[in-house]
């Protein structure tokens, strides 16, 4: 709870040590898919580090005062999602972000209790940002590694596939991701291959599963660039597109989702396992 | 064509375990029900796979034969 002292008043070494780190105090967190709990007491600034995501839950307001102050400073490559105490989300904090959260309702638990501004991305945004880069090495399918990545901070999202493989040889697919779940219906779309032959194959979606990337070889030279839009927030049809290196294949893929908010996405083969990394940027508009 | 259940034992001899996850965040098993639907699906889509290859070959074959020549009198032809 907010702390007021009177004119005169000594302050004891735990008072002097709590003003200190209000002001310029800092704490430091390796990012773990985790959460850091804050409270009034928390020290100003809060670091993190490390490769993945986080989440941050901010005091109660009513443990606060209006004009109570926390800077988030993301050092990692991954997002910290800062929620108010009712799990509302505040604000995405990408890569390299830079932040303050001011409290200015002491009541609630929404994000409505609370204001932000990112110093990062005011003035000298970059047109580009790394959101998360994941290597994954013989997995089923990328599972929830990147839920998360597609958030209101921006409105279009680069997706690079680097050295990917498929220990089958077989098609991928991928499916867009909704707060953890994978949506299985909806897909349009179609994706098309043409090998050093100039042999031509197709695979079309037609209200589909998912969405074809394409044969992908057992060499780790699976190579794709993928765009895509209106994903992250509101409830739009993702769309998605972009072309890419099957080894000696050219592959070209467009198509769109149902209407939904997704947050992440999967990719799964058809059958056996992928390996590979996967780097996700956001846009600047 | 192998049935199934033939497809299953044999991707669960190639595969006796699956596993998700990253070289960031960690690796973990897919638990057995996560594990047999996954398998199940591998065969379900190894058997479409096989079934529309079948259906290009067929109907190929077919059409060889209804014009009467093979298919490397067709590619001659085609140049």
């Amino acid at each position: 709870m907010p702390q007021y002292f009177t004119a005169g008043q000594v302050l004891t070494a735990a008072q002097m040590n709590t003003l200190s780190g209000a002001v310029d105090g800092y704490a430091t967190t390796a990012t773990a898919a985790g959460t850091t709990t804050l409270t009034f007491a928390s020290m100003f600034q809060q670091f993190f580090t490390g490769s993945t995501t986080q989440t941050v839950t901010m005091p109660v307001a009513s443990t606060c005062y209006v004009g109570w102050k926390i800077r988030i400073v993301n050092n990692s490559s991954g997002i910290v999602t800062v929620q108010s105490s009712g799990a509302n989300t505040i604000y995405a904090v990408p890569a390299g972000g830079d932040v303050i959260f001011t409290c200015i309702l002491a009541s609630g638990t929404a994000a409505a209790s609370w204001d932000y501004k990112d110093y990062k991305a005011s003035g000298s945004a970059p047109a580009i940002t790394k959101i998360q880069a994941s290597s994954f090495s013989a997995v089923a399918n990328t599972g929830t590694t990147f839920d998360g990545v597609f958030t209101s901070s921006y409105k279009k999202y680069l997706v690079v596939f680097n050295a990917c493989l498929s220990s089958a040889g077989v098609a991928t697919a991928i499916q867009t991701r909704v707060s953890g779940v994978t949506s299985a219906t909806g897909y349009y779309g179609i994706t098309q291959m043409i090998d050093y032959a100039s042999t031509v194959s197709y695979v079309s979606a037609n209200n589909s599963a998912s969405l074809g990337l394409g044969t992908w070889t057992t060499t780790a030279a699976q190579s794709l660039f993928l765009y895509f839009s209106n994903v992250g927030s509101g409830s739009q049809r993702p769309v998605v597109s972009g072309n890419g290196v099957l080894l000696t294949s050219l592959v070209s893929i467009a198509g769109a989702g149902q209407a939904e908010v997704a947050t992440g996405f999967i990719v799964t083969p058809a059958s056996g396992t992928i390996t590979g990394t996967i780097t996700v940027y956001g846009l600047a508009d | 064509m192998a049935t199934k259940a033939e497809i299953i034992a044999s991707f669960k001899a190639q595969y006796p375990t699956l596993k998700v996850g990253s070289d960031e965040e960690g690796y973990t098993d897919l638990p057995p029900t996560e594990y047999e639907a996954t398998i199940s699906a591998w065969a379900d889509n190894q058997l479409a796979q096989e079934a529309a290859e079948k259906a290009v070959t067929d109907e190929k074959a077919a059409i060889l034969a209804k014009i009467g020549i093979t298919e490397a009198e067709l590619r001659i032809a085609l140049g």
